[in-house]
């Protein structure tokens, strides 16, 4: 049993050291140089010649790079009507120092008297023409958005039959993968 | 124990730091929002539409935008009546009395939403009947005349005079009232015109246009001409005959020295007998005044003297 302990501890040793190595430094030989020939590990993308570790980020803002705090679908909306929100489009900008790729995903509203099921009756779509329900779970609207470049997201909602009067909220996340 | 668990970390510590950098990810939420109002069903009525109709028989056809639990309608105010349940559509004729109607719906929708609409329509469903039209068919007229109809239209919405002289011509007729066995008239001024003009009128309610029929009548607004054949102005020693002619058909009439006109014949073109039954030229002087008048009524004169010894 302590032999078996041992043996994995070694392993585990050895996979700590290759996998700091591997994640942490560079995949070229001088570590932190880099070039077309020599790219950067994974998590690293190639700055004037060195590696430089990625960051994330997201802001959210209306096409006039006004920053947004949330989406707004109107006060007045009739049951069984579709709305588009506001603003449209919403830009989720990249404020990472990477390219990232770019996730959405949604809760259940909370209508009454029901809301389960009901995260798709919001509709997104990534050029305001082809729409898709949204999901619970991630779905990837882009995979190569630049650093400081903006992706627009259009939205509808259309109000389940039988919602009762009310204000409502679902939360929208959107994940970038950098 | 202890060197157990330091072991099992050292094994876990990479898988961690493993998992760290390869899925780095930043998330971020927004909220929506949406404000919700009842949604209240909304009753389209396809028919009737605010119109008379010419027929008792109307169509009554509504629709909503979403099922509902019930429809109902109102007719004239009285109690409403279910149309339809679990419904989003009804069709059906229904018998209307002449007059204006009013229909107001109602539907309640699964939020028990209550929508309503409504809608005035009229039924005429009688025609306008033309009794008489005047001037008579192929009747002669002349100067102002005087076009006449009488009919029977309890909701009337206008009558149209059109003639047709040298050109097709309408005269819409006013302060023409509705009713039983009614009469309206308007006078033309035809005296700058001579020939044939037809005519007729049309009688319309609300639903239903009426044409008289076309009738034919003769304008003449010039006199007749008389030409005296016999006598002459000279003596005679036995009474002459008396020749006229004229150029239409005429009644023809004289007189004979100032005295009240005599008919010599009825629409005719000429008189040519050498004397009357009962009439006996006098020895002397004669002066005759001939008078002409045609279908129209206008009056052509012609005289001659003569002297009977």
């Amino acid at each position: 049993m302590k032999m078996i302990i041992g043996l994995a501890a070694m392993l585990a040793t050895i996979f700590l050291v290759a996998g700091v190595l591997a994640q942490s430094l560079p995949s070229n030989v001088d570590a932190i140089e880099c070039d077309t020939d020599h790219p950067c590990a994974t998590q690293y993308h190639c700055v004037d010649g060195a590696c430089v570790l990625n960051t994330c980020g997201l802001e959210f803002t209306d096409i006039n790079q006004n920053p947004i705090t949330g989406i707004n679908f109107g006060t007045n909306v009739l049951v069984g009507s579709t709305v588009n929100g506001n603003p449209s489009p919403l830009n989720v900008k990249n404020t990472g120092n990477s390219v990232a790729s770019l996730s959405i995903s949604g809760t259940d509203w909370n209508f009454a008297p029901t809301s389960i099921g009901t995260v798709g009756a919001t509709e997104w779509s990534a050029d305001g023409s082809t729409f898709a329900a949204l999901e619970t779970t991630s779905v990837q609207i882009t995979s190569d958005l630049g650093s400081e470049n903006s992706q627009p997201v259009y939205f509808k909602l259309t109000v389940p039959l039988g919602t009762t009067k009310g204000t409502y909220t679902q939360t929208i996340t959107f994940t970038a993968g950098c | 124990m202890k060197s157990e668990q330091i072991r099992v970390a050292l094994l876990l510590l990479p898988i961690l730091i493993f998992l760290v950098f390869v899925s780095v990810s930043y998330a971020l939420n927004i909220i929506a929002t949406v404000t919700v109002v009842p949604k209240i069903p909304q009753i389209t009525i396809l028919s009737p539409i605010n119109t008379i109709y010419g027929y008792s028989l109307v169509p009554v056809s509504v629709k909503i935008d979403e099922p509902v639990k019930i429809l109902q309608m109102s007719i004239d105010g009285q109690k409403f009546q279910t149309l339809c349940t679990k419904c989003n559509s009804y069709y059906m004729f229904y018998y209307f009395e002449d007059g204006s109607h009013n229909l107001k719906f109602k539907a309640v929708n699964y939020d028990n939403n209550e929508g309503s609409n409504s809608v005035n329509f009229a039924v005429d469903s009688v025609k306008p009947v033309i009794i008489k039209t005047e001037p008579g068919n192929a009747e002669y007229v002349r100067g102002t005349v005087a076009f006449n109809i009488i009919y029977t239209e309890n909701n009337l919405k206008g009558i149209t005079l059109f003639y047709q002289t040298t050109s097709l011509s309408s005269y819409q007729m006013i302060d023409c009232p509705s009713g039983f066995r009614r009469q309206c008239s308007t006078a033309l001024d035809l005296s700058s015109y001579n020939g044939q003009l037809s005519y007729y009128f049309t009688v319309e309610d609300y639903a239903h246009v009426v044409n008289s029929e076309v009738k034919t009548i003769f304008v003449d607004n010039l006199p007749p001409t008389i030409s005296v054949l016999s006598p002459f102005n000279q003596t005679y020693r036995q009474p002459p005959i008396l020749n006229f002619k004229t150029d239409e058909q005429v009644t023809l009439e004289m007189s004979d020295n100032g005295n009240r006109f005599k008919t010599l014949c009825t629409d005719c073109i000429s008189y040519n007998k050498p004397y009357y039954l009962w009439y006996f030229f006098s020895y002397g002087i004669h002066n005759l005044q001939i008078r002409a008048t045609d279908r129209a009524g206008n009056v052509g004169y012609s005289s001659v003297t003569f002297t009977l010894l």
